[in-house]
């Protein structure tokens, strides 16, 4: 009977140790998880007196302390921290301490013991890197500050900004601990290279208050403040080499807009980074180098002209950049276009979300329909439009080049941002011939298990460096990064056709003639390459030959439900074959069925390939197999690359004959 | 000065003292046991995993099985051992890219490390093997599965 016991008790102990930890997770969970603030420090103090073994205690207190600062309860604040720092061991309260003291001067409670917490917290980081110590700092200079000690306040942050000089958020700090202390041109100085270096907004009005507390005099006001403005300029502009000129000299035309200073060389500088623009500029330059003269533009009250810089780049602006979107809609308001206003508010509004914006777009709705009613529906229609829309149809240009391009998209069917690139790749395919524009999507396991993924897509992933998915890369050499929701797609899709048109311009490097054909499972490839007479020798030129499938349905986390234009292998193996030019006839061949099997090995058994990353983490099974390839839906695509520069020199696709299927 | 305070919270209330920033999305921090471990007693250390700020990354649990989970493992010497490490949980926060809430971590997640010495472990200086398995996104971007490796040392003084 004791034995029987025995037995029982060693069965229940680990079950009930077990639905403790499940039942302290869960409850910590749901604490959390209220939305009225009194209703979760109600729960957060019940779970504390609950479990007080749990090791979610701190955790608990530290949630506990931020919504005690948020009611400025002072008392209950320092004690939820000092219980939540005890369950730490006292190496492990560096960032606490930091970010308990930032927290309370932000509230300005408890500034004594900010302060002892910002020391200790500082104390702890002189052993660690400067990276570690120059926010802890910044944190006890905040600190000294609200104590008001400015003199000790500047002094610390100066050191803090040692190294990070191009950080906008550091010197602006700095700039306000020397005006506080009264040195106002200094303050000015400091402020003013903040700005230039990108800081925010509300950094503009301060800069003019604090000009008038610097100069009475108007008119000594305006010379200070063009002189303040550029020796900035000046310290920057002078100083840029190489690229960084044009990019210097961009940033200070939209810091000289800013603050009304000496537009005409603003226009000047702003002109003259536009001008530097180059086929392969980066396309995120060419839109900011443009948005700054248009900024300069509106400055010197040519509403039009900006307007007109704004919209050449309105399709490639970022979504995700709410400065683009509040710039257009206030010079279309300014220009008397309320309801272009109303479209550029909500470009900015597609997915991101910006109170600004929001006033912005709810006043100037409110302007043009008399109320708000119906403005979220419309915002809502505004949206999909972004998601689903007409491309149109590519007109080529008369006596074209002949250039195929080549757009390789690196995606994954887990990749959530990786929407917008697919469906931008769709779209491309509606928009462009196979004869201007050749498409290649490569699965890879990012973030999750991809059974689309291949070794070959994985390698040529790797070769170019990417750094995650989506990453798309047009004719070898032009790399965009990046995605996000479907209500991104349209602005992917402009980016992708606007950098794929830069690239039609080419002159192919060579000519490929390519005969596909198929017996039984065995598809063969015949491609006769020749050089363009004129045109460059590349000194490394490779064939790579695709086996694609145009589409395969399968359903990822994603939620896209059919992945267009997989890559199933490499005929070439994945380097490329060595071309020896001016030409030459290079055969290759796939079977379909050993491709399969090689592919149900790869799908047993994916942790044993050289395309799993981090190759050590659990396989959950996929969610469903992958289909087998589809006889009646591949194509093959050859391209012939300089493998030393990356450049495509000419791209070509065709079907598979579908023939008598055997399989 | 009214003036300079309202404006100073305005551009101080946009981070300052907040976390370390670093070019890589997520960074580890190990702080090893205060002090030396005896045969037959247990220590703590900790972990820190900090994700930067615009990134995430997966919690333990989330809320999908084809989601790489953040994970640590341990590789004690013989002589040491490290119980189940529990994470805490994370934040569901649904992202611009997904209809659902993900479960996440965001900022800093403190882990911390019970070790235990055997009674019959030498003294001496040792030193635990951790790896910390995670995969991150922006709203823009997912990096591969990736795993920052780091030990924790410590040191066992006579019984």
């Amino acid at each position: 009977m004791k034995r029987l016991f025995l037995i029982a008790l060693s069965m229940i102990v680990p079950s009930l140790a077990a639905l403790h930890a499940q039942s302290d997770t869960a409850a910590f969970r749901a604490a959390l998880a209220l939305q009225n603030p009194p209703a979760r420090i109600a729960a957060l103090v019940a779970f504390v007196d609950k479990y007080p073994e749990s090791a979610f205690r701190g955790g608990a207190y530290n949630a506990l302390f931020a919504l005690y600062v948020q009611e400025r309860n002072e008392k209950a604040a320092l004690e939820a921290a000092d219980r939540s720092l005890a369950t730490l061991p006292p190496a492990a309260r560096m960032s606490p301490y930091n970010q308990y003291a930032y927290m309370l001067a932000t509230s300005n409670i408890g500034l004594d013991t900010a302060l002892v917490y910002a020391a200790r917290a500082e104390a702890m980081a002189q052993g660690e890197s400067a990276s570690a110590l120059t926010p802890i700092q910044d944190t006890r200079a905040y600190v000294l500050f609200r104590k008001g000690d400015g003199a000790g306040a500047e002094a610390l942050q100066r050191l803090a900004v040692r190294g990070h000089e191009d950080d906008p958020e550091y010197i602006g700090h700095l700039a306000l601990y020397i005006e506080a202390n009264g040195k106002h041109r200094e303050a000015l100085a400091t402020l003013a290279r903040a700005m230039y270096l990108g800081g925010g907004a509300d950094m503009k009005s301060m800069f003019d208050s604090w000009l008038a507390l610097a100069e009475k005099d108007a008119r000594r006001r305006d010379a200070l403040r063009t002189s303040v403005v550029m020796n900035t300029v000046h310290a920057y502009v002078d100083t840029a080499t190489g690229e960084g000129r044009f990019a210097a000299r961009s940033a200070a035309a939209a810091f000289m807009a800013s603050v009304g200073v000496d537009l005409p060389a603003a226009e000047r500088y702003a002109a003259e980074s536009v001008r530097s623009l180059r086929k392969d500029s980066r396309v995120e330059d060419a839109v900011m180098y443009r948005q700054n003269l248009a900024l300069v533009e509106a400055a010197r009250g040519k509403t039009r002209d900006a307007l007109g810089v704004l919209e050449s780049i309105e399709d490639l602006a970022s979504p995700w950049s709410s400065d683009f979107w509040l710039a257009l809609g206030k010079l279309y308001r300014k220009a008397g276009r309320p309801a272009d206003a109303v479209t550029a508010y909500m470009g900015g509004l597609t997915v991101a979300d910006s109170p600004e914006l929001r006033d912005s777009l709810a006043s100037v709705y409110t302007a043009v329909h008399g109320s708000t009613e119906g403005l979220s529906p419309a915002l809502e229609k505004f949206r999909l439009s972004c998601a689903s829309f007409d491309p149109g149809k590519y007109a080529p240009a008369a006596g074209g080049s002949g250039k195929t391009v080549l757009a390789e998209l690196f995606t994954g069917a887990e990749c959530g941002p990786c929407v917008a690139a697919d469906q931008a790749f769709d779209a491309l395919a509606e928009y462009f011939p196979s004869s201007a524009l050749v498409m290649l999507e490569y699965h890879v396991h990012i973030p999750g298990p991809d059974p689309l993924t291949t070794n070959v897509s994985w390698a040529r992933y790797k070769g170019y460096g990417s750094r995650g998915t989506p990453t798309v890369v047009i004719d070898g050499t032009e790399r965009i990064t990046g995605g996000g929701p479907r209500f991104v797609t349209r602005n992917r899709f402009n980016l992708y056709r606007y950098t794929i048109n830069k690239y039609l311009a080419d002159k192919p490097g060579v000519t490929i003639s390519l005969d596909v054909a198929r017996r039984r499972d065995s598809v063969s490839v015949a491609a006769r390459i020749e050089e363009v007479q004129g045109a460059p020798r590349p000194g490394n030129a490779v064939l790579h030959v695709a086996l694609v499938e145009r589409s395969v349905d399968y359903t990822g986390g994603n939620g896209i439900t059919r992945q267009a234009m997989v890559v199933r292998s490499l005929l070439d193996g994945g380097p490329g074959i060595p071309l020896t030019l001016p030409g030459g006839m290079i055969r290759v061949a796939e079977n379909v069925a050993a491709l399969d099997s090689a592919n149900s090995v790869m799908l047993d058994d994916p942790k044993d390939q050289p395309s799993w990353p981090g190759r050590t983490r659990n396989f959950p099974g996929w969610r469903t197999r992958p289909p087998k390839n589809d006889r009646s839906n591949l194509l093959v695509v050859a391209w012939v690359q300089d493998a030393a520069s990356g450049d495509v020199l000419q791209a070509v696709c065709r079907d598979v004959p579908t023939g008598m299927s055997v399989n | 000065m009214t003036a300079l305070c309202a404006a100073l919270l305005l551009i101080l209330s946009g981070g300052g003292g907040g976390q370390a920033r670093s070019a890589e999305p997520v960074t580890l921090s190990v702080v090893p046991p205060e002090s030396g471990l005896r045969p037959g007693s247990s220590a703590r250390a900790s972990v820190l995993v900090t994700v930067a700020k615009g990134w995430h990354i997966n919690s333990a649990s989330p809320v999908d099985s084809d989601l790489v989970a953040t994970a640590l493992a341990c590789t004690p010497p013989p002589g040491l051992a490290v119980a189940p490490v529990r994470f805490p949980p994370g934040v569901r926060r649904t992202f611009a890219f997904s209809s659902e809430p993900l479960d996440v971590f965001e900022g800093t997640v403190p882990l911390t490390l019970e070790i235990s010495a055997a009674e019959g472990i030498l003294p001496g200086e040792y030193a635990i093997a951790i790896e910390v398995s995670y995969q991150a996104c922006t709203n823009e971007i997912c990096l591969p599965p990736s795993t920052l490796r780091a030990t924790v040392p410590l040191r066992v003084t006579s019984p």
